[in-house]
């Protein structure tokens, strides 16, 4: 059997700062200047979420970035930012700026040193444009912008308050540009209510303790992923059915239940009590591996946690209902955040290929084949990198617990109580 | 065994426009008396969310509300607004008024016409009390209010803009009045919902995925921010909120607390150890109950619901089971199941592995305790108007088949089916 190897839908990077001074227009050289000495001087490291076992200049370095991704199986990435100009808090995966102003000046920074970073390895990165839906006419050019400047791909923006919702037709426009160009979307984790509750400042920072933090993780499964059934219900893949999107490190968990409950309301009377018809054209989890495409990360069967993501049960057999499957699955590490899964990566892996109802193929699906397909990698000029730091499915199949010695306890102890561990557990039949 | 029957947790009433004007403060009724005058002249009905088949009267009729109900074998509900004096939208189940003024005066006219409401048939009713908690003080003032005329519980506020976040400790003296008063607290589906915009599908059908987010968003906010463990006999129900979203959550957060996980790790880097001491579904049928209204299949599915396979044997994962779970009607409302009442309350019963002892708890039991209903004052109008078990399972077939169709069988089917209609 042919080696294989991973592409990681799920990357993070940005400039040093003294890099990012160079994609800066010299009317905000000052204000930049000034940011970057007041980080310095607090002792503010030059990083977003970075696990302490890295150095920062893996969020930079070409070489370096490589070299610890082979280590680890990784020949590609899609990227996301660790980290724009202007950003207030350097942990959030959306840059919330001071302005307006400066938010969009980071934004378009960021973007043109992304184009300068991927350059330096084309074949192995596809970086995803930062969108910004305030004006439409830009929002259009910049999506060929990316694509002549050779970015692989768009990375949708959260909700803003008084913002378009992803439904609202005269984001058409867009939608448009990205099937013209071939272009993916990407929707990354990390959304916040644009709306919610500041009567106890912001919940990020300054909010009280672990309850702030459990609620915290709790409502990103929400944010994250409201362009997924937007999109869905707003007819744009409908109205658009060459467009692809990804939904990135945006916790499945909550896609599965959302999905099922649209699944039942389409196919009830709930709306023609409304007097609304349905007018998509397909039942919304019907759109997931044609259009809609699921990148899991960090990569774990604890991101399964009722065992729906592969909608079999421990014989193989379908399961009844929606489940995402694994046509539509992808894998991410989430290098270099501090919740990446780099340093058990071989151990996910053969977690992955033991499941006994995953087969080989779907296996090779999800660490690789998806990706190279929705994010246009070429696999022929990959195939040499595959070939120097990939791994034989089969060998690890072989000697599974030597690569499963660097998960941490509760990772064995989930796969060996049958918890998750991608659909090993049977769930409730749904009644008629 | 003897007959049982419903305690709905989900009934909308409001005043009549005339009445309402003998609630409202002197100083406010110039500007009732306008709003009403518009209001007439523009032809709208004097009603809130109002299914086209039920006359205004239901809404405020004590003895016609009480005759409707026994008739699909309801013998009690739990009371939520319809619409009060100021309100903009009357469609809308928290009310939104142009003024905080005139909210608040709508709300205090709506709280006293509700006590004198319930009072009409106290057994039987359980109206939730209007409040906010802005003004925390104010707030608890407000509880102990409700309890001293006999109002039997507090409507969870929405969140704004402007809210606090639930998890804030500042909230705790609103939570020890409730635990003070024995008043519970219950969360109603529709609050903080974005404008969506213009109708049509998708701003329709995205407003009902997201509010299942919004509903429920106290829900995690309470277990996250330890208050069930600061107020272990603080009841909060979520009605109407879409139970579904509820498992999901629940589910999540059990998957997070726990030493070696990612997310604990992380919170130990940020300095925020772990102050709840339960898992988070151990919170259900303790603290946290949940009203499955309209109930319903669609919402959630039976066997999910109940947490058991047609063995009876316990399904694996969070299920809101029958510890928790609460039958609502939603009456008069749009999308109340009151045409088909019998038919949802078959398809519970029907549902293999739901014995007699869990519907029991979910029709009437559960309601009963977490809202202190008196089931030995209520004895003879179950007697009266309520139902034998065994006899609904037998004629289960029949009672479904009495639904609409399109609330039974699928209408877009499966992708395979609609492939063949359309070759």
């Amino acid at each position: 059997m042919a080696k294989t190897a991973i592409i990681s839908v799920d990357g993070h990077v940005k400039g040093s700062r003294s890099e990012y001074r160079d994609y800066l227009p010299a009317k905000y050289l000052e204000a930049y200047d000034e940011q970057v000495k007041a980080a310095e001087e607090a002792g503010t490291p030059d990083a977003g979420n970075l696990h302490p076992d890295f150095a920062p200049a893996v969020q930079w370095d070409s070489d370096l970035r490589t070299s610890e991704l082979e280590s680890i199986g990784v020949v590609a990435e899609v990227l996301f930012p660790n980290g724009q100009p202007f950003q207030i808090n350097r942990l959030d995966d959306f840059a919330s700026p001071a302005n307006i102003e400066l938010g969009e000046i980071g934004r378009q920074a960021y973007n043109r040193w992304l184009v300068d970073f991927c350059a330096k390895s084309p074949e192995r990165r596809r970086g995803q444009m930062m969108m910004s839906f305030a004006d439409i006419d830009r929002a259009v050019e910049d999506v060929f912008w990316a694509k002549e400047h050779g970015l692989g791909g768009i990375a949708l923006p959260g909700l803003t308050r008084d913002g378009k919702f992803y439904f609202d037709s005269g984001l058409d426009p867009i939608w448009a540009a990205c099937v013209e160009t071939g272009l993916a979307i990407s929707q990354h984790g990390g959304g916040i209510d644009p709306n919610g509750p500041r009567g106890s400042g912001d919940i990020r920072a300054t909010a009280p303790g672990f309850g702030a933090f459990m609620m915290l993780s709790t409502e990103n499964a929400f944010f994250s992923n409201r362009s997924l059934w937007m999109l869905i219900v707003g007819g744009v893949f409908d109205r658009f059915p060459d467009l692809r999107a990804a939904w990135v490190e945006t916790q499945v968990h909550l896609i599965i239940p959302t999905i099922s409950y649209l699944d039942r309301v389409c196919d009830s009377d709930w709306m023609g009590q409304f007097s609304i018809k349905p007018t998509i054209k397909r039942k919304p989890s019907e759109y997931f591996g044609t259009n809609i495409f699921v990148g899991l990360s960090p990569f774990s069967p604890r991101q399964d946690p009722t065992g729906d993501v592969l909608g079999k049960d421990a014989d193989g057999a379908t399961k009844p209902g929606f489940h995402i499957g694994s046509v539509p699955l992808m894998y991410g590490v989430d290098f270099p955040h501090f919740e990446s899964c780099f340093q058990r990566n071989m151990g996910e892996v053969a977690t992955l290929v033991t499941t006994p109802i995953i087969t080989d193929d779907e296996a090779h699906h999800i660490l690789f084949d998806t990706a190279a397909d929705l994010y246009s990698f070429d696999v022929d000029a990959l195939q040499p990198d595959i070939e120097r730091v990939g791994f034989e499915v089969s060998d690890v199949q072989a000697r599974p617990d030597d690569f499963r010695r660097d998960l941490p306890e509760f990772n064995i102890d989930h796969i060996t109580r049958g918890i998750g561990g991608f659909g090993r557990r049977p769930t409730a039949a749904t009644t008629a | 065994m003897g007959k049982t029957a419903v305690i709905s947790v989900d009934g909308h009433v409001k005043a009549s426009r005339s009445e309402y004007r003998e609630y409202i403060s002197e100083k406010h009724r110039e500007a009732f008396d306008a709003e009403v005058k518009a209001a007439e002249e523009a032809g709208i009905p004097d009603a809130g969310n109002l299914h086209p088949e039920l006359d205004p009267e239901v809404q405020w009729d004590s003895d016609r509300r009480l005759e409707s109900l026994e008739a699909i074998g309801v013998v009690a509900e739990v009371l939520f607004p319809n619409g009060q004096p100021f309100q903009i939208n009357r469609l809308d189940d928290y009310p939104h008024a142009v003024s905080a003024e005139l909210a608040e005066a709508g709300r205090q006219a709506y709280n006293r016409w509700l006590a004198d409401f319930c009072a009409r048939a106290p057994e039987r009713r359980r109206g939730q009390m209007q409040t906010s908690f802005m003004d925390i003080e104010r707030a608890v003032r407000d509880i102990h209010w409700a309890k001293e005329h006999g109002l039997g519980g507090i409507m969870m506020p929405e969140l704004t803009r402007e809210s606090r976040s639930l998890v804030d400790p500042a909230l705790d003296p609103i939570w020890a009045a409730c635990q003070e008063t024995g008043l519970p607290i219950s969360a109603h589906g529709g609050a903080s919902l974005p404008d969506y915009g213009p109708g049509g599908f998708a701003a329709l059908v995205a407003a009902m995925a997201e509010n299942a987010f919004f509903s429920n968003r106290s829900l995690w906010m309470l277990i996250s921010g330890g208050v069930f463990d600061r107020f272990e006999d603080l009841s909060v129900c979520y009605v109407e909120t879409q139970a579904y979203m509820m498992v999901a959550a629940l589910q999540h957060l059990d998957s997070m607390v726990n030493p070696a996980g990612d997310w604990m790790g992380f919170a130990r880097t940020r300095n925020r150890e772990q102050t709840t001491e339960r898992f988070a579904s151990e919170y259900l049928g303790k603290n946290v109950f949940v009203g499955v209204s309209p109930f319903s299949s669609v919402q959630i599915p039976m066997d999910d619901l109940v947490g058991k396979d047609a063995e009876g044997q316990p399904l694996p994962g969070v299920h809101i089971g029958s510890g928790a779970a609460m039958f609502g009607v939603d009456y008069p409302q749009f999308e109340s199941i009151f045409d088909r009442t019998m038919g949802a309350v078959a398809t519970l019963v029907a549902t293999p592995g739901v014995t007699d002892d869990d519907a029991r708890l979910i029709l009437v039991e559960n309601a009963a305790k977490v809202y202190h209903f008196d089931v030995s004052a209520l004895q003879p109008h179950i007697d009266r108007a309520g139902f034998d078990l065994t006899e609904v399972r037998a004629n289960a077939e029949e009672l479904k088949s009495k639904m609409p169709k399109e609330t039974r069988a699928p209408l877009m089917g499966s992708a395979a089916a609609r492939a063949t209609a359309s070759a």
